[in-house]
């Protein structure tokens, strides 16, 4: 009898929606089963509580970024209160003056700004404080946090706009979005782009397997790796571990 | 870098039965395995979850073998026990062996 071909897109479910250094393995080792006779609502089931699994432990490894994240969005107004004194109530007429695109750019980062070096500032703070686990982190990765945590502000802030119907969506100055109204509102965007460049700078990357040229072990050679040497003895002793080297 | 921390009771499960399959602890056979020995089936996902957590704790170390039509041209993933893993199971037996020795009986006699 022709057995019914693997549900592909459970396959596709699993590689995409769990981490990448077990996904391959774990899909092989399911399509493997059901080739040897699993069912398909078998598979169907592995790869959900697998997914699930993923979905939960990122959840809980997440868990201290959103906190800070929602936390460090309520500072907003003391970070406000620091920039605003060091900036004028609105954009000088001069700079509104001078050619294009000079003004549309110094509105932007009149406007974007204070809220970006909040967030850059939020996430430099977090990776000080929890060093132990960050210390290792390359400098690509955190520059790939910052950046998206600064698209994130943009989008988050615009969505918000249009959200509140703002008439600053155009012309964004000191005296509005990001230095003037509806602080607890503006903590969301700010918050979301904290989080959003935590989870990115702090993404699990697990150990990369070795490559099969590095695993694959000569028979002849294999007396000599100590898990097998000591197989023999394992099982007849299931319950005592093998002994350590000297 | 390698966390520590305490092996829970799956994890030290799934450390004991990658030692036990010794060169052939892959996903398939360690799911079955430990499908065997606790009576009933066990998820490959949170068989693989223990995994990770082992790996990243440096108690085991994975390697990839070969690829087979029948798994679609994946790679299976080898995974081995490193001596922190078997000094950290002789640990946990040893800690454990103490705890059983004052474990009463069902009918509150002593075991």
């Amino acid at each position: 009898m022709k057995r019914m071909s693997h549900p592909r897109l459970a396959a596709w479910l699993l590689e995409h929606l769990t981490s990448a250094s077990a996904a391959e393995a774990l899909v092989g080792d399911l399509l493997e089963q059901h080739a040897g006779g699993r069912s398909t609502a078998w598979f169907w089931r592995q790869a959900a509580a697998a997914i699930g699994i993923h979905a939960a432990r990122t959840v809980l490894h997440s868990a201290p970024a959103a906190v800070f994240a929602a936390g460090w969005g309520l500072v907003y107004p003391a970070w406000r209160a620091v920039i605003g004194a060091w900036l004028p109530p609105a954009v000088p007429e001069r700079w509104l003056a001078l050619p294009w695109p000079r003004p549309a750019l110094l509105e932007l980062g009149y406007g974007v700004v204070p809220a970006v070096s909040f967030v850059w500032l939020g996430v430099l703070l977090y990776l000080l404080v929890r060093r132990d686990k960050t210390a290792l982190l390359p400098p690509s990765r955190i520059l790939s946090g910052l950046s998206a945590g600064m698209n994130v502000v943009m989008l988050a802030t615009w969505a918000l706009l249009n959200h509140l119907q703002h008439p600053d969506l155009v012309c964004v100055t000191s005296a509005s979005f990001y230095l003037g109204f509806r602080i607890m509102g503006v903590s969301v965007p700010l918050t979301l782009g904290v989080f959003v460049a935590l989870l990115v700078t702090m993404r699990r990357q697990p150990p990369v397997a070795r490559s099969a040229s590095t695993r694959r072990v000569a028979p002849a050679n294999r007396a000599a790796r100590f898990p097998q040497s000591l197989h023999g003895k394992l099982e007849l002793d299931i319950a005592a571990p093998p002994l350590l080297h000297p | 870098m390698a966390e520590r921390g305490y092996l829970g009771e799956f994890e030290l499960m799934v450390l004991l039965s990658v030692i036990r399959l010794a060169d052939d602890a892959y996903g398939v056979p360690l799911v079955r395995d430990l499908s065997e020995l606790r009576g009933r089936d066990v998820s490959a996902g949170s068989v693989y979850a223990a995994l990770e957590r082992l790996e990243a704790k440096g108690l085991v170390t994975s390697s990839l073998g070969d690829a087979t039509p029948e798994r679609g041209g994946r790679a299976k993933r080898y995974f081995r026990v490193t001596e922190d893993g078997l000094r950290t199971a002789h640990d946990t037996r040893r800690v454990l062996n103490q705890l059983w020795k004052k474990l009463p009986s069902v009918g509150g006699d002593p075991a």
